[in-house]
């Protein structure tokens, strides 16, 4: 039998090559192998043929396709068609991580708060960066909104300069949270529903399986979950970039 | 050591209220979805994006305080 | 918690990184022109066949 002492043992890190630098091998960086297999399979392996009449796996790229280009031209127009392979694999990455954690006994990727943080604070200084060269002090014109009074303007400024800076920390922690908060569910629900037939008495072994359905209603909320925060994360980045580009 | 541990429950307890929030939050995002499309029918699937997105957003806010919950029972 | 382990930190942030520079490489040179290119030869038949 199987036991989990704590929910949070799923997301423990095991170091298969014992070695001491950052290039060791984990698990973590053998499911991020993982994703980019599936990523290469689905993209590569798919339109290797050429054909113009579409297959069922081929209709899954293009409907991703079509959706990330529908929403980069919706958001940052014909100026932000370079940002489009970005926003693709940054999509890519975050679907197939969150879905490959869906299936049981599997490391989620995206509940390592240390990686999404990390990587939505290395964007947000990217974007930084990109306005800053790209407009010069005029940037700093993005704290404050148009129309606004004397007055207000040191206050606004000062709210404005701290919700630009929180952005850094809250769309990584959005992704981080929503996985790891829905993994610990998942665990801890079923973990309820073993003990309740694990028990002696027959009747209560009968009625530990009535919470079986909300657990796949919470299943099936979890994978909208995995498509839509992949989803999510990639319109704030689009927008954000927008605010860089553009200013307003 | 017993306070501790009582105090340890009673604030991952606590720490769920924030969900009224998110509660809250979700049903007005669903209602003005509903709102919306009820007064122009063919703006509907440009609205039930910003809806998802709303959603996301909302349900993001709520899963803050589960975290924290589960934090303080399982983490501290 | 165990994501708040420091050991891994610098571990995961090399593998991620180095991953997603991949996948943006290969979506940048092989993926999306060939997406594109499918879409254009479509159209070119269609406008063809008027």
């Amino acid at each position: 039998m199987l036991f989990m002492n704590s929910p949070l043992e799923q997301f423990e890190i095991n170091n298969f090559v014992n070695n001491l630098s950052f290039l060791k091998f984990t698990t973590f960086s053998l499911y991020c192998m993982l994703v980019l297999g599936v990523y290469y399979m689905f993209n590569m392996y798919v339109f290797k043929s050429g054909k113009l009449i579409s297959t069922n796996y081929n209709m899954f790229i293009e409907a991703l396709y079509s959706t990330m280009l529908n929403m980069v031209k919706s958001q940052m127009g014909n100026k932000g068609n370079k940002y489009f392979p970005l926003m693709y694999s940054l999509f890519m990455f975050m679907l197939f991580s969150n879905l490959i954690s869906m299936i049981p006994y599997n490391f989620a990727i995206n509940a390592q708060l240390m990686f999404t943080i990390s990587l939505s604070m290395t964007i947000w200084m990217g974007l930084t960066m990109l306005g800053l060269i790209k407009h010069k002090f005029e940037y700093f014109g993005l704290f404050m909104p148009s129309g606004t009074s004397l007055p207000l303007v040191p206050f606004l400024v000062m709210i404005e300069m701290i919700s630009n800076i929180a952005r850094s920390i809250s769309l990584g922690l959005r992704l981080g949270a929503n996985m790891l908060s829905g993994h610990l569910l998942l665990t801890i629900l079923c973990g309820l529903m073993f003990d309740f037939i694990m028990s002696s008495s027959f009747i209560i072994a009968i009625l530990g399986f009535i919470p079986l359905i909300m657990i796949l209603g919470i299943v099936s909320l979890e994978f909208a979950m995995a498509a839509k925060q992949a989803y999510v994360f990639c319109v704030l980045t689009c927008s954000y970039i927008k605010d860089a580009i553009y200013l307003h | 050591m017993q306070l501790v541990l009582a105090g340890k429950y009673m604030g991952a307890g606590m720490a769920t209220i924030g969900l009224l929030g998110a509660g809250m939050g979700m049903a007005i995002v669903f209602a003005a979805l509903m709102n919306g499309t009820a007064r122009n029918p063919s703006l509907r699937s440009s609205l039930f994006t910003y809806a998802m997105l709303g959603f996301g957003l909302v349900e993001a806010t709520g899963l803050f305080c589960l975290m924290m919950s589960f934090m303080l029972l399982y983490a501290v | 918690m165990p994501q708040l382990v420091p050991f891994f930190f610098l571990n995961q942030m090399f593998w991620g990184y180095l991953i997603i520079l991949i996948m943006i490489i290969l979506s940048s040179k092989f993926v999306l022109p060939r997406v594109l290119s499918i879409y254009l030869s479509r159209m070119f038949m269609l406008k063809l066949k008027k």
